[in-house]
């Protein structure tokens, strides 16, 4: 292109030989009719009528929108005018708009049937439409997408459809829960509002599953297809920006599935900040975080984030060999503008790599996106007007072995921001029962269970209609062995939300333990109904059931304990007494 | 941009009072007899061209431009009726200006059916408006006395900084402020901010060669 472009210079400029086929390389995925962009440029008076705009957001290097600045590991789809390409925009105006052969930019025909890749397999629409307001602050919503399946796919591509032009950038996640749709059904409205998703909902494992407008459709490299759960809603998470009049909107999402097996699954790891303070007025408060990596893989893509202070955003690797990298450099970060960028090439990072993130902020009067004016202190938050400091990379690891390094890793970074994080949430709301609840988990995890169970009695009084908090404070108290404490907490929970499957295999254990096995039994069947995936269910079932006297029934649930947990000697003990006491017809037992 | 300094000239003056005429009540009158023949004129969206006509007692005359297809103009319009609304009963002449000369009566009638109404809306056919008062874009507001002294010309709000840089929110309502100080002790300050948006396209454009 470079050449073209330099062999240009020396010609005149026209429209047709030189202006349109810029255009079109870089402006009319959005700038066409019907497209994300506000006005279609897809002539030459198109262009020339908006030429003094038009000269002022490249040469800022506003438009086209993309924010990393060039570095040797370049992008999937970066989009950014060459100083010759501006200055060939520019020669065209000084020599009076030659129009050329032709006005018109090439602008490409749309696709068969509307999608990128012909007939999806599926494609779930927002069952009724939503309502942008005219004016007011921009909109943070989530919408919830049944997907009517009643078997797990594999996506192997996904492409969204915004269908108005209010949508400034979204994530697509799933819930196979049903926090979505208990979120969605608080009030009368089309989704609910909120920067920060529910529990359940979850992003794509390893994926970032992130559109804006303009993005290509997202097709999954091979091996690396995402699971979508049987029964899960799909959920898009929107940042939508009010247009002046009143905007319906209904997006479509549709999915391409695959049968092949997930051969190469990606990680997604993350590192996060929430512990910072940026006083008024400030230019030199930065974010950092780092991450070890514990096992040999490659660096596909990087998600950061951050509101209207941060400034300017920097990742980099410092290898083993003391080599050092630059993997993004953000210098005007723009939040209307966030999004994913994959490498064009993956970048392999050996074990012991550091990754680290900087997130410098601005909150002095001359950032001019500060929300406030005189500046205010501003901390961690899910508001807009709060901050945040967070970078995503994915990464595939290269072998099985790193995969369960990594992944060990992860979770003991997981488990230190979960902390981190709930504990910046209570310090902003003393009473958040979700933070009691986080806190409690993590440290039951930990193996802390008596200061868990402190942080769970708390949740439990501030939230006392939690099934989720009920369940939790109950495993404490089960690892404390206060049997009938837990007992009434899992009772308590199943009571509020009878689908709790692991709150019922929880009290079948409780009552086993507690010498009930009949009601036992009861309790374990019904986590059975719920979830018949849970091995440790049907262990405890033929437990209960053969305390209750019923080897016969006793038998199958065994066997289907061993077989999805085949290290799970205690149920293989005991089938193989059951079986030899009472060996059952065509079962060929000794 | 060659229209108002700061303090408007004399023949400025003249220009926004003779521009700005009361028909049923009463015309703006011009500070020198026969100086108005000049001014530029206004059509409204029929096309015809007519003189503005101020009610009786006006004490604010307050123009936005809009274009049809500007999106900063769009999404502040909203808030510019809103404060239409508030102002109503207080004798403020508030107006709709697409100073556009390449769009079509019928584009702007199309603009005013999706947004919805607001004040009356009004073209400026010649550019003359946008020529004189030194109006450069879309979304700008204009508010003068009615006899032509300046009370504000620039930005609605500040929450675009620069094409493509855009805060969450207003962080200062500037006209808002300015008109609100106007009425409040009657002084006209020829308060002035840059107002962010598209650039106005005043003459014809430029044939293709």
């Amino acid at each position: 292109m470079a050449a073209t472009v330099l062999g240009s210079l020396a010609a005149p400029v026209t429209f047709h030989d030189q202006i349109a086929p810029l255009i079109a390389r870089h402006c009319v995925s959005c700038h066409r009719p019907g497209g994300a962009a506000p006005f279609p440029l897809v002539s030459a008076d198109d262009v020339r009528k908006r030429f003094g705009e038009i000269e002022e957001v490249v040469r800022t290097g506003r438009m086209p929108p993309w924010l990393p600045a060039p570095q040797d590991d370049r992008f999937q789809g970066e989009r950014r005018l060459s100083p010759e390409e501006i200055r060939i925009l520019l020669k065209w105006r000084e020599e009076g708009w030659q129009q050329g052969k032709s006005g018109v930019v090439a602008v490409p025909p749309p696709v068969p049937g509307g999608w990128t890749w012909g007939t999806p397999d599926l494609v779930v629409r927002m069952p009724l439409p939503y309502t942008v307001p005219a004016a007011g602050r921009d909109v943070y919503r989530h919408f919830v997408l049944p997907t009517g399946l009643n078997r797990d796919v594999r996506i192997a591509a996904w492409e969204f459809r915004a269908g108005s032009r209010t949508v400034h950038h979204a994530f697509l996640k799933f819930d196979r829960k049903g926090e979505a749709r208990r979120h969605d059904a608080m009030d009368s409205e089309v989704g609910f509002p909120g920067m920060d998703s529910p529990s359940g909902v979850q992003s794509p494992n390893g994926h970032f599953a992130s559109w804006q407008p303009g993005a290509a459709p997202t097709r999954n490299p091979e091996g690396m297809a995402w699971l979508l759960p049987a029964g899960a809603d799909l959920v898009l998470q929107a940042h939508l920006q009010p247009s002046g009049k009143p905007e319906p909107l209904q997006a479509e999402v549709a999915l391409w599935f695959t049968d092949e097996p997930q051969s190469r699954p990606p990680l997604k790891l993350g590192l996060v900040n929430y512990g910072f303070v940026i006083p008024p007025g400030s230019t030199n408060v930065t974010a950092t975080d780092r991450f070890v990596v514990a096992g040999d893989c490659d660096l596909l893509g990087l998600l950061p984030h951050a509101h209207y202070l941060a400034r300017r955003i920097e990742a980099t690797a410092e290898f083993p060999d003391g080599g050092r990298r630059q993997l993004l450099q953000i210098p005007d970060w723009d939040f209307n503008w966030q999004g994913a960028y994959l490498y064009e090439k993956p970048v392999f990072l050996p074990q012991g790599t550091r990754v680290e993130m900087r997130i410098h902020f601005d909150n002095s009067v001359s950032n001019p996106r500060n929300p406030f004016d005189p500046p205010r202190e501003t901390r961690f938050g899910h508001n807009t007007t709060d901050e945040m400091a967070e970078l995503w990379l994915q990464v595939l690891p290269r072998s099985d072995d790193t995969a369960r390094l990594l992944r060990d890793a992860i979770l003991r970074q997981t488990a230190r921001d979960v902390v981190a994080y709930n504990r910046e949430r209570l310090r902003l709301d003393p009473k958040d029962p979700i933070a009691f609840l986080n806190l409690g988990k993590a440290l039951l995890s930990r193996q802390q269970t008596t200061n868990a169970a402190r942080f769970l009695v708390r949740a439990v009084e501030l939230a006392p209609d939690s099934d989720e908090a009920h369940y939790q404070l109950g495993l404490a108290y089960r690892i404390l062995n206060a049997l009938e404490a837990a007992r009434r907490e899992f009772q308590e929970a199943v009571r509020l939300h009878p689908g709790n499957a692991r709150a019922w295999g929880n009290l079948g254990l409780v009552e086993l333990e507690s010498g009930a096995p009949t009601s036992a039994a009861t309790s374990l069947r019904k986590a059975l109904d719920l979830d018949p995936g849970d091995a440790l269910a049907h262990a405890a079932l033929g437990s209960a059931l053969h305390q209750s006297g019923r080897p016969t029934e006793a038998i199958p649930h065994l066997r289907k304990a061993v077989e999805m947990a085949p290290d799970d000697v205690e149920s293989r003990n005991l089938l193989k007494q059951l079986e030899q006491a009472k060996p059952e017809p065509g079962t060929g037992s000794p | 941009m060659g229209g108002f300094s700061r303090v408007l000239t004399r023949r400025k003056l003249l220009a926004v009072s003779a521009s700005v005429v009361l028909s049923a009540c009463r015309p703006l009158k011009p500070q020198v007899p026969g100086d108005s023949g000049d001014l530029p004129g206004l059509a409204g969206l029929d096309g015809v061209r007519r003189r503005l006509e101020l009610p009786q007692g006006t004490r604010a005359v307050v123009l936005m431009t809009l274009s049809v297809d500007c999106p900063i103009s769009n999404q502040v319009l909203p808030a510019f009726r809103e404060l239409a609304e508030r102002h109503a009963a207080e004798r403020v002449l508030f107006l709709e200006l697409y100073p556009n000369v390449d769009e079509t009566d019928a584009a702007v009638v199309e603009h005013r059916t999706a947004y919805g109404a607001g004040p009356a809306g009004w073209r400026d056919p010649d550019g003359g408006w946008a020529r004189r008062f030194g109006i450069a874009v879309t979304p700008q507001v204009l508010a003068v006395t009615p006899d032509g002294r300046l009370i504000y010309r620039g930005r609605f709000h500040d929450q675009f900084e620069a094409l493509g840089v855009r805060k969450p929110a207003p962080r200062r309502m500037d006209f808002a402020e300015a008109l609100k100080a106007f009425l409040a002790d009657g002084r006209p300050r020829a308060v002035e901010t840059k107002a962010i948006g598209c650039r106005i396209r005043t003459s014809p454009r430029p044939s293709s060669r």
